[in-house]
């Protein structure tokens, strides 16, 4: 076989765009280090070929995708960085069991991006947001007060990042709020005259922010927790923060 | 009346030209092309933050009182001083933060419950120059103190600003003091809405650059 050979199959109206793909042969070169030139001519069916060399590239995504449990295991590209479908090994293994299901799409590494995922009892697990800036603020929406749901920071954790969230005003009403994984804030710091975390309106109470304070890895930079207008905020125990380095304003 | 602003590095010295083009009064700017200028800090931030702390010792002469203004300040009210009146007895004025604010340290921390709040030093009042002139070279004696302590391992930094060094020396000096209503630096409106719908005088916000005098944004 050779080039001409090739171009005049294609003249003759050979080119298929399907085959059967386990009767169907492609011819390849086999490595034969007896021959002179290297190689000897041989086929493979496509159905074999195909198994060999897998799907290969890694599929870019445009949106985030939903809980996909087929897709356990596998990855994804994802605003640049690489995230995978969890199954439940990983799951359990971070602490998640019971708070989000098998094909939940996370970051195959936590300290990727300042991602913040809310999980609620009316808000939906794909309902992730992301802090990359003071300007980006993520809010609960006025009709989720009341409501009981979990805040995990899932990539705040690179020390070499400024780590600046804010959100979670609410105008009344109060939250049930779980905070988890906040010992992964360790980049926390402030960014210029932007405070690392502002929680303002946000019905915490004071049990919850102790038990922020509590669980906050210590720190050497400089950084602002405001938690003002929050039904704990008189009574919660700043000191448990200020003892490994924060400042507290309530 | 004096108002003064320091603009150290081209951001601040655009915002300062917003500034002049939306207040009527007239307004000085210290820069960095004034004779007086030397650089004290290889930071420009805490070049910059030393600066504003020794503001007043660059003006030559001030009939009645001084006003200081963050570069970054403007205002959408024709006329803003109109209004503004402290009481007579009243040496130094200023706008507070809000919250009771917690720290990892003494000093900062007697210094907040001397004043019951944090200073916000965006907008200040000083009955005279020589009022003016005090508290300045305290401030900047105090600011040069606490950046000797700036070292992240040890929990401190530069962005804490010039605000603890300013309560830290306003503790040392025996004035009278007033707070300010928060309409005079409203520093927290972040959008176009909270802004134009806000009935305060002054804002802060290092965004809107192309307003002029008193149009929308």
């Amino acid at each position: 076989m050779d080039i001409l050979n090739f171009i005049s199959w294609i003249k003759g109206g050979r080119v298929v765009t399907s085959v059967d793909s386990t009767q169907t042969l492609i011819p390849v070169g086999l490595k034969d280090n007896r021959r002179d030139d290297g190689y000897l001519a041989g086929a493979i069916t496509v159905q074999d070929l195909a198994a060999q060399i897998g799907s290969g590239a890694i599929p870019v995504l445009n949106t985030y995708p939903v809980t996909t449990p087929s897709e356990a295991g596998n990855t994804f590209l994802y605003r640049g960085n690489e995230w995978h479908y969890m199954t439940q090994a990983e799951i359990d293994s971070i602490g998640w069991t019971g708070l989000v299901s098998v094909g939940f799409p996370a970051p195959v590494s936590k300290v990727y991006e300042n991602t913040i995922i809310y999980v609620g009892t009316d808000i939906p697990a794909t309902d992730i947001r992301f802090t990359q800036g003071a300007s980006n603020v993520p809010t609960i929406p006025l009709d989720r007060f009341n409501k009981i749901f979990t805040i995990d920071f899932l990539g705040l954790g690179n020390p070499t990042k400024y780590a600046v969230t804010a959100g979670l005003y609410t105008p009344q009403g109060t939250q049930t709020v779980t905070f988890r994984n906040v010992q992964l804030l360790a980049g926390l710091r402030d960014l210029g005259t932007s405070l690392s975390i502002t929680y303002q309106f946000a019905g915490l109470t004071a049990q919850v922010l102790n038990d922020f304070f509590t669980a906050l890895p210590p720190t050497t930079f400089t950084v602002t927790l405001n938690f003002q207008f929050n039904p704990g905020s008189a009574t919660c125990t700043p000191s448990i923060a200020t003892s490994k380095g924060y400042t507290v304003i309530v | 009346m004096k108002i003064f602003s320091i603009a150290i590095g081209e951001q601040y010295e655009l915002e300062s030209e917003r500034l002049k083009r939306t207040v009527s009064n007239e307004i000085e700017v210290f820069t960095k092309l004034n004779n007086k200028y030397i650089q004290v800090n290889q930071d420009p931030l805490i070049d910059g933050l030393w600066h504003k702390c020794n503001f007043a010792n660059y003006i030559n002469e001030a009939e009645g009182a001084v006003i200081f203004m963050d570069a970054d300040m403007f205002t959408l009210t024709e006329n803003p001083f109109s209004s503004f009146i402290v009481e007579e007895t009243t040496d130094f004025a200023y706008v507070p933060y809000t919250g009771k604010w917690h720290l990892p340290d003494t000093i900062r921390q007697e210094a907040f419950n001397y004043h019951g709040h944090k200073i916000n030093s965006g907008f200040m009042y000083f009955k005279n120059l020589d009022i003016a002139k005090t508290i300045c070279n305290q401030w900047q004696w105090e600011y040069l103190e606490r950046e000797k302590l700036y070292d992240e391992d040890k929990g401190t930094s530069k962005h804490e600003y010039d605000e603890w060094a300013l309560m830290i020396a306003l503790m040392k000096l025996n004035y009278k003091i007033e707070v300010l209503d928060s309409k005079w630096n409203e520093w927290e409106f972040k959008t176009k809405f909270e802004i134009e719908e806000s009935d305060s005088i002054f804002f802060q916000s290092h965004d809107f650059l192309n307003i002029d005098k008193i149009t929308n944004i």
